[in-house]
């Protein structure tokens, strides 16, 4: 590990809380319906939305109102990006003439992007047309990110409201989140991009000479090394390379502002297109963090105690900074298999550590750091391969999903699901000092409490049963390209990633079959809806009840001990759930590497 | 090699086709040229379809919890 190292993830970290007052108040101030300095250009873009689509903006709606509209907006949205994919051939804006997109493909990905996971079974640079990337991809990255913040609204709502029957309405929360909150920040992030060198446009492809011959390695249809007789890799050569582009600013910075994650090209953020420079890994990084963390400033806003707000940014920070330094650690320290040879020290000509599958221009701190971010939010693009991490610092990544990603999360969904990760740790306070729990003035009963354990069950059990079932299947086992406990730890690892919404890929594992394609879509709908709907239930449910007084037994939730207990719920709901899976997959190929074990 | 160049307007122009238009063309191009595949993607519209329903029906059943 450097000072520089470590001057930049602390950066990065003093950046994000700079910005956390600044965007909490604009996103509480939209969602108020308060003044803000957009509105003389927004507001009537609103007004001509609803007259169109006939909405009362005035009209309050019951949770399970509220819930019904988000579903079938949301399944209206994902049949349409699936059949936009499916007759792309015949529409516009596809220079390369791009086929139709396979039907479990299609449905895979109308999932992914629907879920706001992005999970990617394709490359899409070969697969999606300019029209679907941008109508069908980006469209998604901001709605799925405006239902997100949404949802997180409604639950602060819930807390903040007495005696309310209502949580707001969908479709205005909806419209003031893509309006007021992403497409602002979108349309200035693009430019800067694209000053920083992220294409922008709609032309076809360039083909250009190499300046000489390369040899290059075969793959199957699966993307397995094709052998020759002889058992060596068959390699052909090549003169020129295509120079994909397109409409990639757009794209790339919804992808990261909204936490969504799916990458214009297949490389993700580590392709020199998606992120060209230092400086713009920096904004990129930021921009994952910046809503989620203005969020718990809204949270105290909203609900009147901003020393809250700043209670779960601080519990939010510091379980962020345990697993940066975990990861960064685990990759500084380098490969120890690698022959003594080979120097793997950090000086100021090499990052040194574990370098395999990083971008030099990136080194091991910005790679870790991302790393860590990505999977702290729901946010899943990358700039290195997970799969390339050493075991415990790929292990980092994996905690950070199976902790439900409320380490700031993704926009909006981490708030909610820290929210619940809250009401678990109120009600476990109550219990010790025996009293029905409260949270801000509202009493914590049994109904929120069961909806609060719906939510934290379904999420192994979806990742577990799906893992259990590829582990112990043909079908599933069939596509582990690394034997061992990494190949176990490629399967939990893609399982968790679409539960939890997050959409970056361990990768090693070839993922567009049917089994997978089909599984990893039922488990992003199951991950992303089968959870939203106890939490709106929860919010419709704290709505309704009157405030109770603070009182001597309260239990307090601006304090340090609030963030310890909090902490403790997080960490030991994660580890209880998860420590037996880790146990076989990254713990164990830890202890095999140290014991000079390796797998062929 | 070759050049970025920087078109703000083409968004802009797709979106302006408006998505009416686009459903429009989408359906012709669809059910014209791509019969192979309709039994394909009937499953899986009405696995989406069936899915969302029965989170409509999760809705009303965790309203009902006591």
């Amino acid at each position: 590990m450097t000072a520089n190292g470590w001057f930049q993830i602390l950066l990065f970290l003093i950046v994000v809380l700079a910005l956390t007052k600044p965007i909490g108040v604009h996103i509480a101030r939209v969602f108020s319906r308060e003044w803000t300095f957009l509105d003389p250009v927004l507001r009537p873009v609103e007004r001509f939305i609803y007259r169109v689509t006939l909405v009362d903006e005035n009209r309050e709606m019951h949770w399970t109102e509220y819930a019904v509209a988000m579903l079938s907006f949301s399944v209206v949205s994902m049949v349409a990006l699936y059949l936009l994919q499916r007759a792309q051939l015949y529409l516009p804006f596809n220079p390369q003439k791009l086929g139709a997109v396979p039907p479990p493909l299609a449905f895979h990905t109308a999932a992914s992007f629907t879920t706001n996971t992005n999970w990617q079974n394709y490359s899409g640079e070969t697969t999606m047309s300019y029209l679907t990337q941008m109508a069908g991809l980006a469209y998604h990255n901001f709605v799925s990110a405006a239902v997100g913040i949404a949802l997180a609204i409604t639950f602060i709502r819930g807390i903040a409201r007495r005696g309310e029957g209502t949580i707001g309405n969908f479709w205005v929360d909806l419209v003031r989140g893509s309006l007021w909150v992403l497409m602002p920040v979108c349309i200035v992030g693009a430019l800067v991009l694209v000053w920083q060198g992220v294409p922008q446009n709609l032309k076809p492809y360039n083909t250009v000479q190499l300046i000489e011959p390369m040899q290059v390695p075969e793959a199957d249809t699966r993307g397995r090394p094709v052998l020759r007789a002889d058992g060596k890799q068959l390699m052909s050569t090549i003169t020129g390379q295509t120079i994909a582009q397109g409409p990639v600013a757009s794209q790339e910075i919804i992808k990261e502002f909204g936490t969504n994650g799916g990458g214009f090209f297949n490389a993700n953020s580590s392709h020199p297109y998606e992120n060209p420079t230092p400086l713009s890994n920096f904004i990129e990084l930021v921009s994952i963090f910046a809503i989620a963390s203005g969020l718990t400033y809204t949270l105290g806003r909203m609900t009147g105690s901003q020393r809250h707000g700043w209670a779960v940014w601080g519990t939010m920070a510091v379980l962020f900074l345990a697993g940066v330094t975990i990861a960064y650690w685990a990759e500084a320290q380098g490969n120890p298999l690698l022959p003594a040879e080979v120097n793997q020290h950090a000086t100021a000509l090499q990052p040194g550590g574990n370098m395999e599958g990083k971008e030099v221009r990136f080194g091991i701190a910005d790679t870790a750091l991302w790393a860590a971010v990505t999977t702290d939010a729901s946010c899943g693009a990358i700039n290195g391969w997970h799969d390339s991490f050493t075991p415990l610092g790929g292990m980092v990544p994996l905690v950070n999903m199976m902790l439900s990603e409320v380490i700031f999360g993704g926009v909006g969904a981490g708030m909610y699901g820290i929210l619940i990760y809250i009401v678990l740790a109120v009600f476990i306070a109550g219990l010790m000092v025996g009293r029905t729990p409260e949270y801000l003035g509202k009493k914590i009963e049994a109904y929120d409490v069961k909806m609060a354990m719906l939510v934290t069950l379904i999420f192994p059990l979806v990742i577990l049963t799906f893992a259990a079932i590829s582990s112990a299947r043909g079908f599933g086992t069939s596509s582990i390209t690394n034997p061992g406990p990494h190949g176990l730890t490629q399967m939990i690892y893609c399982f968790t990633s679409q539960a939890a919404n997050n959409g970056s890929a361990f990768a090693g594992l070839i993922t567009n079959t049917l089994w997978y394609n089909v599984a990893g879509a039922v488990t992003m709908l199951v991950g992303r809806f089968f959870m939203i709907i106890p939490t709106l239930a929860i919010a419709g449910n704290l709505a309704r009840k009157k405030a109770v007084p603070h009182s001597p037994g309260t239990f307090p939730v601006t304090t340090s001990l609030f963030s310890i207990l909090l902490m403790g719920t997080i960490l030991i709901v994660g580890a209880l759930t998860f420590f037996p899976a880790l146990s076989l997959g990254p713990i164990l190929e830890h202890l095999l590497m140290l014991a000079g074990r390796t797998f062929a | 090699v070759f050049q970025i160049e920087v078109v703000g307007m083409g968004p802009a122009q797709s979106l302006g086709r408006g998505w009416l238009s686009l459903a429009r063309r989408m359906a012709s191009a669809y059910f014209l040229k791509t019969r192979g595949n309709v039994m394909g993607d009937l499953v899986f519209v009405a696995v989406t379809t069936v899915f969302f329903i029965g989170a409509i029906g999760y809705v009303y059943f965790c309203d009902r919890v006591k």
